[in-house]
């Protein structure tokens, strides 16, 4: 897969965000716009990451973190209100409709909800030629480009002529990814893509998103909120706050040293699949504020378990961190120099004594067996 | 945690719940089995189609049309609860056993205060008025850690957050002091730093009132911090029953084996992902015999012929495979049918 | 392009759960289920078949004028014999008149089955005709909502809401004349002016509903699919929305036949609608008014019942769709 045609060169980002916001503007009519009482939901509230080519970068956050809206931002499915994004040296935001579709070639988006993504009305053959019909190829072997995809995400493709409601939500989900794969893109946004899907199907669709990354050279901007789907997928993580992106690392560095409280607590509260961790869980206090009325100053130092006097009047910058060995950016003022630790350790490989291999089995076994 | 007594306070038996559709009838629940003691936290796991919530539904007797209950007994404190009338059923609900539910955001009115609906609990289980009911209700609001529970009695329900609104669901579970309180996914629609604190709030509770808890959920480290015996449905059984130490450790059934290798986690290795191939059956026409073994690494002739009941392999343990050690052979129903572990080879088991 | 992963992948997925069924099957087998809605769409379908084969079903022409035999006179009660008279006054046929005459000696079977037939056409025409205007302008209110381009098409459509449909009929036929006229050379037929001023008044309705439908349908994730696969508007409101909200504007033409079907019939009632001498329901109600009192009973009561019958079924018909068609079929197949 080529990169564009842009001016860019081998070493700079595909994918280039600064200063990116999206505020929305809820009133309920009329008369509060005249009285001014309108209220400005800042979902993004200025973020800035670089993707570069070949990688996934993860964005976690919890709800109202504003992850899905940037990556919608980004794709321009909601116009940013505003900030740049430029995609392999080109500015989608200036871009006119004509240029926009072009690059949508190039750019997709698998969705998080399989039954709301796919058009109920159509057949699965139908939704994936979509793209195609759009952008005007694969004229005269779109069917056979329907069977290749559906091949490729692990669908039989006789069943190409059913509709969505026919399948299973992980099937759906596999639908959604091959008719994202239709136009051969090179850049992927997954939206929470295994969110909805059943705890023993989330690893299919996360092995073939991988397998599709390698095998396409895929660029990747991952997002959830469950930093163990995260850790497992992605090169690079971006925590998000209430619109605002609180810490950047390599995901062994986050995982293992993060430098963010919020991280530390999201860490912390995470319940792990094991009795002997998971007692240790800890609760974060306090609720997410509105995004309507954020605090001032750091907009974590409500909750913060380390909050000063001082956090409440200074917003602090995603600034690097002195010392680490990589690159590594933290939004606080009391991380100015790295400091190791604070995090999970990492592989314990426990996870072995679940391997078929280590089946406790019967020693007879079944005398009427094969 | 005060150590749970060893009186059952719920004894579910071989629960039977059918839904009748055009497509066929689907077998929600198929035959289970499993006990609540007092003071206990049970853990109720499985996926989509497992049965779980239909379990939960099953006890409450909230099972409307087109589904049914079939078979089966559901006693509590030695009563059998399917025996029991609606109208004694809606005085069990809410006063002896409750349940709150997956989705914050819908379960409450949104045109009633969050205090009226709080109140309206109370008033329906205890003769009190409308001013101590709703004195109770702030008070009930306080003790599940909503803040200024006082004037937020008068708040309306798109006035809370998410975490806020289950608190309030939990404190009108919890009103007329249950003794079993059934938890259907509580925090599944949660983030995971509020969920952390909704299992503080009921890990209190429980110690404050009493209670005994089933809790239902797909997510295995929900269950590994909270529960202390684990059920893991499937296809509408119960496929594996152990205490959470137990399981975690050394799962017996190769569906637990297979969901606890598939799931990404924190502590684990970074390699590829190992998932369960093939997809949940559809319940309406469940493969023959062992309902996993389409899907199944170990699964041999037998096990396309033969469907498994939930036997004691070991103390405190069961599982549903023939493989698992300590199974015996699959037509030996003698070698164990349950609970009360094994029964002499000759046969000829009682019911209990 | 083949790599290991395909052949592992292939069907890793496993079948898809559930027999299959197309969108048509299981639309019917809800639709058969409840007899109210099979009633109904029995009814809608014997009388279209009786208005499109009415000239080979009705026993004569619906403006042969008979005569009474001696000694009685018209309106003949039903199963009475009408003389048939060449043009010198000598007589070449008897006839018997099932459900007979009116008081022009017309066959009143006859009428009855030419008369639902143009009842049938013109109420379709009205629902089309308001259908596709108010369609399209809810679909793009729907599309931009909450824009001005919005605004403008409600506010608009509140307009056109708040006339009481028979009374703007009325005012319209007023000004614009009763009948075919004629305005510098160009001629207005009667029975577009007819559709035009009942169906004005439906606009609105067909625009919200649509608009309500493609606020919903906005909703769905699909939507932005589409957009993020770089389709146009058009292409969008065309090709993906509108497929799914056809079910509501079905069941919402279906049940507003009713209600044109009632109204045309009270403009042809009023002398304002369908003009003699064809055959129109209305009008033999109209006609048979004079008749009430004196026991010509089946000169009003068939033309009442063809029409109470016909708004029956065109109701119970769309109640039938719209229960057959509810997003219950859209359900998921596990849990």
């Amino acid at each position: 897969m080529s990169s564009g045609n842009g001016s860019a060169n081998a070493t700079d980002p595909l994918v280039s965000v600064r200063g990116l916001k999206k505020h929305f503007v809820q009133n309920d009519g009329f008369i509060d716009r005249l009285l001014n009482a309108d209220q400005t939901v800042r979902a993004v509230d200025g973020v800035d990451f670089d993707i570069r080519e070949g990688e996934t970068l993860g964005l976690v956050g919890e709800s109202g973190s504003g992850k899905s809206t940037t990556a919608r931002a980004l794709l321009r499915l909601d116009e940013p209100t505003a900030g740049t994004v430029s995609y392999d040296g080109r500015d989608v935001t200036a871009m006119s409709s004509g240029e926009l579709t072009e690059m949508r070639k190039r750019m997709q988006m698998v969705f998080q909800d399989p039954a709301s993504s796919l058009n109920r009305r159509k057949t699965v053959a139908g939704i994936i030629k979509q793209p195609m019909r759009i952008h005007g190829l694969y004229k005269g072997e779109r069917d056979e480009r329907v069977d290749e995809l559906m091949d490729l995400v692990g669908l039989s493709p006789q069943h190409s002529n059913r509709y969505p409601h026919e399948f299973s939500g992980g099937q759906r989900q596999r639908v959604g990814i091959a008719r994202a794969l239709a136009v051969e893109p090179e850049f992927l946004v997954c939206d929470e893509p295994v969110s909805a899907l059943d705890v023993s199907i989330q690893a299919q669709i996360l092995n073939l998103l991988e397998d599709l990354q390698a095998e396409f050279d895929l660029t990747m901007l991952f997002i959830a909120h469950d930093l163990s789907v995260i850790r497992h997928i992605c090169d690079r993580v971006a925590v998000m706050y209430l619109g605002e992106i609180m810490e950047v690392a390599p995901t062994d560095q986050l995982f293992e040293n993060p430098q963010h409280p919020y991280t530390r607590s999201l860490l912390r509260a995470i319940p792990e699949p094991d009795p002997t961790l998971a007692r240790d869980r800890e609760a974060l206090s306090g609720q997410v504020p509105s995004p309507i009325d954020p605090p001032t100053g750091c907009s974590f130092h409500t909750r913060c378990p380390e909050a000063t006097e001082e956090c409440a009047e200074v917003d602090p910058p995603l600034d690097a961190v002195e010392g680490a060995d990589v690159d590594h950016l933290a939004a606080c003022i009391y991380a100015e120099e790295f400091e190791p630790g604070g995090g999970v350790v990492g592989e314990t490989g426990d996870e072995d004594r679940y391997s078929p291999e280590n089946f406790d089995r019967a020693e007879s076994a079944d005398a009427a067996g094969d | 945690m005060t150590p749970p007594t060893d009186d059952p306070i719920l004894e579910v038996e071989d629960l039977v719940t059918r839904f009748y559709t055009d497509d066929g009838t689907v077998k929600a629940v198929d035959g289970v089995s499993f006990d609540l003691r007092e003071g206990e936290t049970v853990g109720i796991v499985g996926e989509s189609g497992s049965g779980k919530s239909v379990t939960a539904m099953s006890v409450m007797g909230l099972i409307d049309s087109p589904g049914r209950v079939e078979g089966g007994t559901i006693r509590y404190r030695g009563e059998n609860l399917l025996e029991k009338s609606d109208a004694e059923m809606r005085d069990v609900r809410g006063s002896e056993i409750s349940m709150i539910f997956q989705d914050p955001m819908t379960s409450l009115n949104p045109v009633y205060t969050v205090g009226e609906q709080i109140a309206r609990v109370i008033r329906r289980h205890q003769d009190v008025g409308k001013e101590e009911a709703k004195a109770q209700a702030a008070e009930l609001m306080t003790d599940v850690g909503i803040p200024e529970a006082e004037s937020r009695v008068e708040d309306y329900p798109h006035e809370f957050s998410g975490g806020m609104r289950q608190r309030a669901l939990i404190a009108m579970a919890i009103s007329c002091d249950p003794e079993i309180l059934i938890a259907d996914e509580p925090t599944t629609a949660l983030d995971v730093t509020i969920e952390a604190q909704i299992f503080d709030v009921l890990d209190d509770l429980q110690e404050k009132y009493g209670m005994s808890v089933v809790l239902i959920t797909h997510d295995l480290g929900v269950v590994a911090g909270t529960a202390e015996r684990v059920n893991v449905m499937y296809a509408g059984r119960i496929i594996e029953s152990a205490d959470v130490d137990a399981l975690f450790e050394n799962p017996r059934h190769p569906y637990t084996r297979g969901l606890m290798r598939s799931i990404p986690r924190l502590h684990g290795s970074v390699d590829r992902l190992e998932p369960i191939e093939g997809s949940v059956p559809d319940p309406a026409s469940l493969p023959p015999g062992c309902s996993f073994h389409p899907r199944c690494p170990h699964a041999t002739e037998i096990c396309t012929q033969h469907d498994p009941e939930l036997r004691t392999v070991e103390a405190g343990r069961e599982a549903a495979c023939v493989h698992a050690r300590g199974y015996g052979s699959p037509d030996d129903r003698a070698a164990g049918t349950g609970r009360d572990g094994p029964v002499a080879a000759d046969g000829g088991a009682g019911d209990e | 392009m083949a790599t290991e992963t395909d052949t592992d992948a292939a069907y890793e997925s496993g079948e898809p759960p559930g027999t299959h069924r197309t969108q048509l099957e299981m639309f019917w087998r809800e639709f058969k289920r409840n007899p109210l809605s099979l009633a109904g769409g029995g009814i809608i379908v014997t009388l279209v078949i009786v208005a499109v084969f009415a000239p080979w079903l009705a026993p004569f022409e619906p403006t042969t004028q008979f005569n009474a035999p001696e000694g009685e006179h018209n309106p003949l009660a039903p199963g009475s014999t009408v003389i048939e008279e060449n043009d010198n006054g000598e007589v070449i046929a008897e006839h018997e008149v099932l459900l007979g005459t009116d008081k022009f000696g017309r066959d009143i079977l006859s009428r009855l089955i030419f008369g639902l037939r143009t009842l049938l056409t013109v109420s379709l025409s009205v629902v089309l005709f308001s259908m596709a205007i108010g369609v399209t302008a809810g679909a793009i209110a729907g599309y931009y909502g909450d824009t001005w381009i919005d605004e403008v098409i409600m506010r608009f459509m509140d307009v056109l809401f708040s006339f009481p449909s028979l009374v703007l009929a009325i005012a319209a036929l007023g000004v614009l004349g009763v009948g075919a006229t004629e305005y510098a050379g160009f001629v207005l037929p009667n029975l577009v002016k007819i559709i035009v001023v009942i169906g004005i008044v439906y606009i609105p309705s067909f625009a919200r509903v649509m608009r309500g439908a493609v606020l919903k349908e906005m909703e769905e994730d699909y939507v932005d699919a589409a957009q993020s696969l770089g389709a146009g508007d058009v292409h969008i409101l065309v090709r993906d929305i509108s497929v799914n909200t056809v079910p509501t504007v079905v069941v919402q033409g279906t049940l507003y036949m009713g209600t044109a079907v009632l109204a045309s019939a009270a403009l042809s009632f009023l002398g304002l609608g369908i003009q003699p001498p064809r055959a129109s329901l209305g009008l033999m109600l109209s006609n048979a008014r004079s008749f009430l009192y004196s026991g010509e009973w089946w000169y009003s009561i068939f033309p009442g019942v063809v029409i109470v019958v016909a708004i029956l079924g065109f109701n119970l018909l769309g109640d039938g769709l719209r229960d057959a068609l509810d997003p219950r079929y859209d359900s998921e197949v596990s849990e």
